[in-house]
């Protein structure tokens, strides 16, 4: 069981290894796409300076929104970098790409996650780390904030593998399901002081930002390792969750004649 | 010993049907039509260890269905399968490990890494260590010649050169059974033939068991020694080459070149395919006619050159797809 998972972790590894290089195989190019998503993510919070310029009661501060775009930024940034495959699983679907993975004596579902990376996601977080950093500069925070990017990358990978495999089972809702993945990145940069009732309870429920971003930053503002724990654990619970969703509708994967490349 | 039990295997897809149009579309929106597809219907066949078995039939007739059931990518509907012992629907990634791959319309190899990277990746994928790759990636370069461009990025390389290499990626564990899905599509006459070669080479080097689906007379011809024939999900022929030939090949192709013009009509047994005053070209069915009275009927005096051949393979082929439609 151990040398079964220590040689599936090392293909991953290795997956997001050719990954990278692919990557970087045009230097300028990586380098150019890293720095304007570094530019993009800052441009958003010079409209934060302009509100709290203009509003003073507000009952959110600064640094609670720096820590907002911190942490989704390293938990989406990361998720792309790691489990950039998510948001090709339609295409490996509905073109019958999910074929080569099939036939490999490995996790499909995790070849599936591995499969692809994005360049510009380097930069989201390397801009996370800087944010998180420049609100909250202690080691501490360094090291909540590379908990909380590896459990907001792996419950923001899950929530789309989950929305995507409704997709075995009809090719319609690929549209619907392809705009309710933008849901935490949209709702994710505001505090979730602005949000109540019934929003308030899908954002830790079936969207779960709450676990994502809100959690995170209230662990980082007051050291609670109560909700660190409930991260964790919610992580984990949507790990089983989105499996057992996948691999139901894995069953009915119909395949295709398709002719395709794995670019 | 049989390497593949295939029994009652069927496969039935559900498929949604819209009528054309955009009131169509609409239409499809509120009340969608389905029709059930009967892909694979109750197929039942063995396979020897060893063995090049040629898995034919026209399009849409069930043949990459059956690869993909007995690979574990699709679920059976119904019945089941036995592939070197394991069934495939339940213990997919087992079977992996004693199975090979290659569909030549999609590509498992990584474009833009060269087929050297390539291969430590798959053999990191079947967990064979370091050396084991290294020497198994000599080993396959040596039989399917492949170093002149093992370093060169997979999307640089020629048609037959990539096909070369995923068939390559697809030996690297040393699999007891290839699958091979058209491999030679799109290939060049002179390509086709080193992928035959190679073919061949790994069933005798290697012993390994060939199941392959073509629509190329020549890859089944010169490869295979047993051809079995599916059509509309079933199979409607299961034989030897040999025998095939044998028993289909009681047609012959006569062409004359005569001295005068004969006023020769279609008659039972034979048929004028092509007539043009002096040069004639009929199939001459010998169990109605033979082929001495046919000369007589010419007049031998009357024969500058006569040329007589057997049915090409690809129209006996055709034919049986035609009948087992009746």
């Amino acid at each position: 069981m151990l040398t079964v998972a220590k040689n599936q972790f090392k293909v991953s590894l290795l997956s997001i290894k050719y990954n990278i290089l692919r990557s970087m195989v045009n230097k300028s190019s990586f380098l150019f796409s890293v720095l304007l998503m570094f530019i993009s993510n800052a441009s958003f919070l010079i409209q934060w300076v302009v509100i709290f310029s203009v509003s003073d009661g507000a009952d959110f501060t600064m640094k609670q929104v720096l820590l907002l775009w911190g942490v989704i930024a390293c938990s989406y940034g990361l998720s792309n970098i790691i489990f950039g495959g998510v948001h090709y699983l339609p295409e490996y679907i509905i073109n019958g790409k999910l074929d080569a993975y099939l036939v490999q004596p490995k996790n499909v579902l995790l070849s599936v996650m591995t499969s692809h990376t994005s360049v510009s996601a380097f930069g989201d977080v390397i801009y996370g780390y800087v944010v998180i950093l420049l609100a909250s500069p202690n080691l501490v925070s360094f090291m909540y904030a590379t908990l909380f990017s590896i459990t907001g990358a792996i419950i923001y990978a899950c929530f789309i593998i989950i929305l995507y495999s409704s997709i075995f089972y009809s090719i319609n809702y690929r549209e619907l399901v392809g705009s309710l993945t933008r849901i935490p990145t949209s709702f994710g940069t505001y505090p979730d002081n602005i949000f109540d009732g019934v929003l308030k309870i899908l954002l830790y429920t079936i969207f779960p930002i709450g676990f994502i971003v809100y959690l995170p930053v209230k662990v980082l503002l007051y050291n609670n390792i109560l909700f660190a724990i409930y991260i964790v654990l919610f992580a984990l619970f949507i790990v089983l969750l989105a499996s057992t969703i996948f691999y139901l509708g894995l069953k009915r994967y119909s395949s295709t004649n398709l002719m395709s490349a794995r670019v | 010993m049989n390497i593949i039990e295939i029994k009652h295997l069927s496969k039935t897809f559900k498929i949604k049907e819209k009528e054309k149009g955009f009131i169509g579309s609409l239409k499809s929106i509120f009340k969608p039509k389905y029709k059930i597809k009967k892909a694979v219907n109750n197929i039942n066949l063995t396979v020897e260890k060893g063995e090049i078995l040629a898995f034919i039939g026209p399009n849409g007739a069930g043949k990459s269905t059956t690869i993909k059931m007995l690979t574990g990518i699709l679920m059976p509907t119904k019945g089941e399968s036995l592939v070197a012992g394991i069934n495939p629907a339940r213990q997919r990634k087992k079977l992996a490990y004693k199975i090979g791959t290659v569909f030549g319309q999609k590509e498992q190899l990584w474009t833009h890494l060269t087929p050297y990277d390539n291969f430590k990746f798959f053999g990191a994928i079947y967990d064979l260590k370091n050396y084991e790759i290294d020497k198994r990636i000599k080993e396959l370069s040596d039989t399917l010649e492949l170093d002149d461009f093992i370093n060169t990025p997979v999307r640089n390389l020629s048609l037959g050169q990539r096909i070369r290499c995923e068939i390559a990626a697809s030996l690297i564990h040393n699999p007891n059974i290839l699958f091979l899905d058209e491999p030679t599509i799109g290939l060049d006459p002179v390509v086709k033939e080193n992928i035959r070669v190679l073919i061949k080479r790994m069933n005798k080097e290697f012993g390994t068991t060939i199941f392959l689906t073509s629509h190329d007379v020549g890859d089944i011809e010169k490869l295979c020694k047993r051809v079995v024939i599916i059509n509309d999900g079933k199979v409607v022929l299961d034989d030897s080459m040999e025998n095939l030939k044998y028993h289909y090949l009681n047609k012959k192709i006569v062409e004359v070149k005569m001295k005068e013009k004969v006023n020769l009509k279609d008659e039972e047994g034979i048929t004028i395919l092509k007539d043009k005053g002096y040069n004639l070209k009929l199939s001459i069915d010998i169990e109605k006619k033979n082929i001495t009275d046919v000369i007589k009927l010419l007049n031998p005096d009357n024969l500058i050159d006569i040329n007589i051949s057997n049915e090409p393979l690809e129209n006996i082929i055709s034919n049986i797809y035609k009948e087992s439609k009746k």
